[in-house]
């Protein structure tokens, strides 16, 4: 990159630091949680001891559907799907409009039925307004996981906002760290020289972000349109191109125009329908929705899991009463389009769940040493200040983060595990974070070598963790293995093997007697 | 089948990137590694390198490329950012752990096959050849356990006789054996000793 | 005056084109004044309006393709690498005049398409 002379690389490395200064810690929060929730149904399962549902749907679905729509009036055939809960059983949902009691508005209202696949007997039913939907208190674990990734916990589109924001800092990053290091090719295989002094720290990072390089920008773009798409680029797009109409932009988008005939007519059989898609794709059933049940001019989508070797699911698409092939729908827009191809495999690209668990391990992988490149970047900008008190400080917070966000996310796991059975986790969960933060702050004003306690208290907490989710009531192992849930041995041993670890690492450190910090105060900075 | 192929791509890439790594000039100056004395044959490890993620472009196994480049880029890294101490030191470990693993091997071999190949035919032998004879010579009890022990204890005498008197075994060594036979014999008494 | 001291008044008389550039550097002096500043205003301010300028544009003249969404879907998916495209210019551009013409056309030129279509 010979173009860049020395002054455009001392402008690119300011902005480069400074942005990583100024929304760093922020954006290892995003980048740790989300090499986390990239397993969030795993942990999911695991968190609410139900044993995971593989995702087969079988084919014999059609006669105990039409007993359990029996029961539901017509008004809720506008939209019917089926699906399968993580607990193995069918949850059939029937949509309609309903009159709003209190605003007198038309809202969307629901009827949902959990039918037990075997003896088709119905477990649970609810009724009601779409707004008013129960939330199931044991998803609270990984949901919130979720939206700390998503959206750091914060109000609606703000979060959403900041993330964005940290997804396109994060891909500026990755560019401009290309341009600043120059020789990106040369020194790819240049190991660090001694990682505690400066130009030892700066292989670590540039190292570390050379590799990466490619996937990091992946990652920002895909996660920064994912972030931004809807919070901000809809209604600009609206704006510009629906002067403004942004319900019309969507249906443009999402809705095929067409006129539907309403006069009864029974459904074609679904389990043909089921083994047709089955054969056409050769990829396993994800869900059914049926539009206008029950009516000539009903259809039937088959959401069908990414076939082999491809990124995203299908969406095939019959005629409800002919059962005729209509073909593959794009996920929006009435025909395929490259923009429909794009957003179909943008979600996959950065949630990595494309090819079960092996690509997730991966993005896990990946994930984990993004953050090594933040956290490694940020302590290198401090190291070439060290000299300076503010900046030995702030070397200070950003252990304090490194190590105390994995302490406020264990302890908000334990705050639910602890809730769960007898409060709602939904609110408890956030509030043990908060308390695990907090504490993090105490002992981050409080103690000089506070990144080295939290790592103690990780330790912790990891090995006692999977027995804590013993003891309030999770699946066992036994359990888990009879019926097939090896992902909760799986995280349980996962998590024990951290914490030794850990333990392992912290013996050795102790005994290794850590170079005390006044021993890297007193090198000259290069 | 598309696993396999994956596991492949991506092990073949890494062995590639490995040799890159190991004979890369710069980093074998930086850390002061002897300089190869022939060419690093580059261009057969970069098409290792990147020929599966051809062949994966090729049969159009677009998430397998994903998963490839991902695992390829993220493992590489692990191993560029291993110095070469530390691979010293990791070569160390298990040249060691695998002295370790032999000797052990060779115990277990030498306790579950070694030794009974020795002892078993000597039983049989004694069983099927030595105790009928015994019976048939001496009727009454043969108390088998002491003629064993006995004839077990002459080969050994016998043997020591013999070293010693060829000079292949020390005087001094006596007083030491027998300090270990009183031992021996007197083990019962020795927990009793250790409880008080 | 003689025609010896005319030719000597008209060599010290500016050539036209050396008065544009004159002009050009008088108006160019608040931005090499303060090039820290122009530098902010044009990788912040500028940089955003001139992605939301290029974005908008971009409705008009991508081609919509089969289902008659992609000129709304592609800006949406290409939005940030344009932002990123403009803030690494933005910062590298050594000629900052320069650099201020570039902004002020991608979003007056932008401006003009998206009012035309």
């Amino acid at each position: 990159m010979s173009f860049v002379t020395q002054a455009k690389t001392k402008r690119l490395l300011a902005v480069h630091g400074w942005s990583g200064t100024i929304l760093g810690l922020l954006l290892y929060v995003v980048i740790f949680t989300g090499a986390i929730v990239v397993f969030a149904d795993e942990i999911g399962s695991w968190s609410r001891g139900v044993i995971g549902h593989k995702g087969e749907f079988g084919t014999q679905v059609d006669h105990r559907f039409r007993v359990a729509a029996r029961s539901v009036d017509r008004n809720y055939y506008e939209e019917v799907s089926i699906g399968r809960t993580r607990t193995g059983d069918f949850r059939y949902s029937f949509e309609g409009h309903a009159t709003d009691p209190s605003s007198g508005e038309e809202v969307d209202a629901l009827v949902r039925l959990r039918v037990d696949p075997e003896s088709g007997e119905v477990l649970e039913r609810w009724e009601g307004l779409e707004s008013d939907l129960p939330r199931d208190s044991t998803t609270a674990l990984s949901r919130f996981w979720v939206d700390l990734h998503e959206e750091l916990y914060l109000p609606a589109p703000y979060g959403f906002f900041l993330v964005c924001v940290l997804g396109m800092m994060m891909m500026f990053a990755a560019v401009s760290g290309v341009l600043i290091h120059k020789h990106v090719v040369r020194d790819a295989f240049v190991a660090a020289r001694n990682p505690t002094r400066l130009v030892g720290a700066r292989d670590l990072h540039v190292l570390a972000g050379t590799w990466g390089i490619p996937f990091a920008i992946l990652l920002a773009l895909t996660g920064a349109f994912l972030g931004f798409a809807f919070s901000v680029g809809v209604p600009i797009m609206a704006m510009i191109s629906f002067d403004g109409d942004r319900q019309a932009m969507i249906s443009a988008l999402l809705e095929r125009p067409e006129a539907v005939d309403l006069a009864p007519a029974p459904l074609a059989a679904l389990d043909f329908v089921i083994r047709d898609a089955m054969e056409r794709t050769g990829a396993a059933v994800g869900s059914i929705q049926i539009s206008n049940y029950d009516s000539v001019g009903a259809t039937i989508s088959v959401f069908m899991g990414p076939s082999p070797g491809g990124f995203a699911g299908q969406r095939l698409e019959f005629d409800g009463v002919t059962r005729a092939f209509e073909g593959v729908q794009p996920g929006f827009g009435a025909t395929h389009s490259l923009s429909s191809t794009l957003f179909g495999i943008i979600r996959p690209l950065h949630f990595g769940d494309f090819a079960g668990l092996g690509s997730k391990i991966v993005w896990f992988g990946m994930g984990l040493a993004m953050a090594y490149v933040n956290a490694s970047g940020m302590l290198l900008w401090c190291k070439r200040r060290e000299d300076q008190a503010l900046w030995r400080g702030f070397r200070h917070w950003i252990m304090v983060t490194v190590w105390g966000l994995p302490f406020a996310m264990l302890v908000s796991a334990v705050a639910y595990f602890v809730t769960v059975p007898v409060a709602d986790a939904h609110f408890w969960t956030p509030l043990g974070f908060l308390l695990g933060l907090f504490l993090c702050i105490v002992l981050g004003l409080r103690s000089e070598n506070a990144g080295h306690q939290l790592r103690l208290a990780n330790t912790g907490l990891c090995l006692a963790l999977p027995v804590l989710r013993h003891l309030t009531g999770g699946t066992s192992w036994s359990e888990a293995l009879i019926s097939g849930g090896a992902e909760i041995l799986v995280i349980d041993i996962l998590f024990l093997g951290m914490g030794l670890l850990l333990l392992r690492k912290s013996g050795a450190r102790s005994t290794d007697a850590e170079p005390p910090r006044d021993a890297t105060i007193q090198e000259p900075a290069e | 089948m598309s696993g396999f192929l994956i596991y492949a791509s991506i092990f073949a890439s890494l062995a590639a990137l490995a040799y890159l790594t190991f004979t890369d000039p710069k980093r074998r100056r930086t850390h002061g590694q002897e300089v190869l004395d022939h060419r690093p044959y580059l261009w057969p490890a970069r098409i290792a390198l990147f020929g599966p993620g051809v062949l994966l472009i090729g049969l159009g196994h677009w998430s397998g490329l994903t998963i490839w480049a991902v695992a390829v880029t993220t493992l590489g890294w692990v191993i560029a950012a291993l110095s070469p101490a530390t691979y010293a030191r990791l070569v160390q470990d298990i040249e060691r752990k695998r002295i370790e693993a032999w000797d052990w091997l060779k115990a277990i071999a030498q306790t579950l096959i070694v030794e009974p190949a020795r002892y078993v035919p000597e039983r049989l032998k004694v069983w099927t050849f030595d105790l009928p004879r015994m019976r048939k010579r001496s009727p009454g009890r043969i108390q088998l356990a002491e003629v064993e022990e006995l004839k077990a204890r002459i080969t050994a005498l016998e043997a020591r006789l013999y070293r010693l008197e060829n000079g292949e075994e020390p005087m001094t060594a006596l007083a030491d054996e027998h300090e270990d036979n009183e031992l021996t014999t007197k083990q019962p008494a020795k927990p009793l000793d250790a409880a008080e | 005056m003689s025609e010896r001291d005319q030719t000597v008044a008209s060599f010290e008389q500016p050539l036209p084109s050396q008065r544009m550039r004159g002009f050009a550097r008088q108006l160019s002096a608040p931005i090499n004044h303060r090039p820290r500043l122009t530098r902010w205003v044009l990788a912040g301010p500028a940089t955003l309006l001139a992605t939301l300028a290029f974005v908008a544009g971009m409705t008009v003249w991508w081609p919509p393709g089969a289902a008659g969404i992609d000129q709304i879907g592609m800006p949406l998916i290409l939005s940030p690498v344009i932002w990123v495209c403009i803030f690494v210019y933005a910062l590298l551009d050594e000629n900052l005049s320069r650099a201020c013409l570039v902004m002020l056309a991608l979003i007056a030129g932008n401006g003009v398409l998206l009012a035309m279509g």
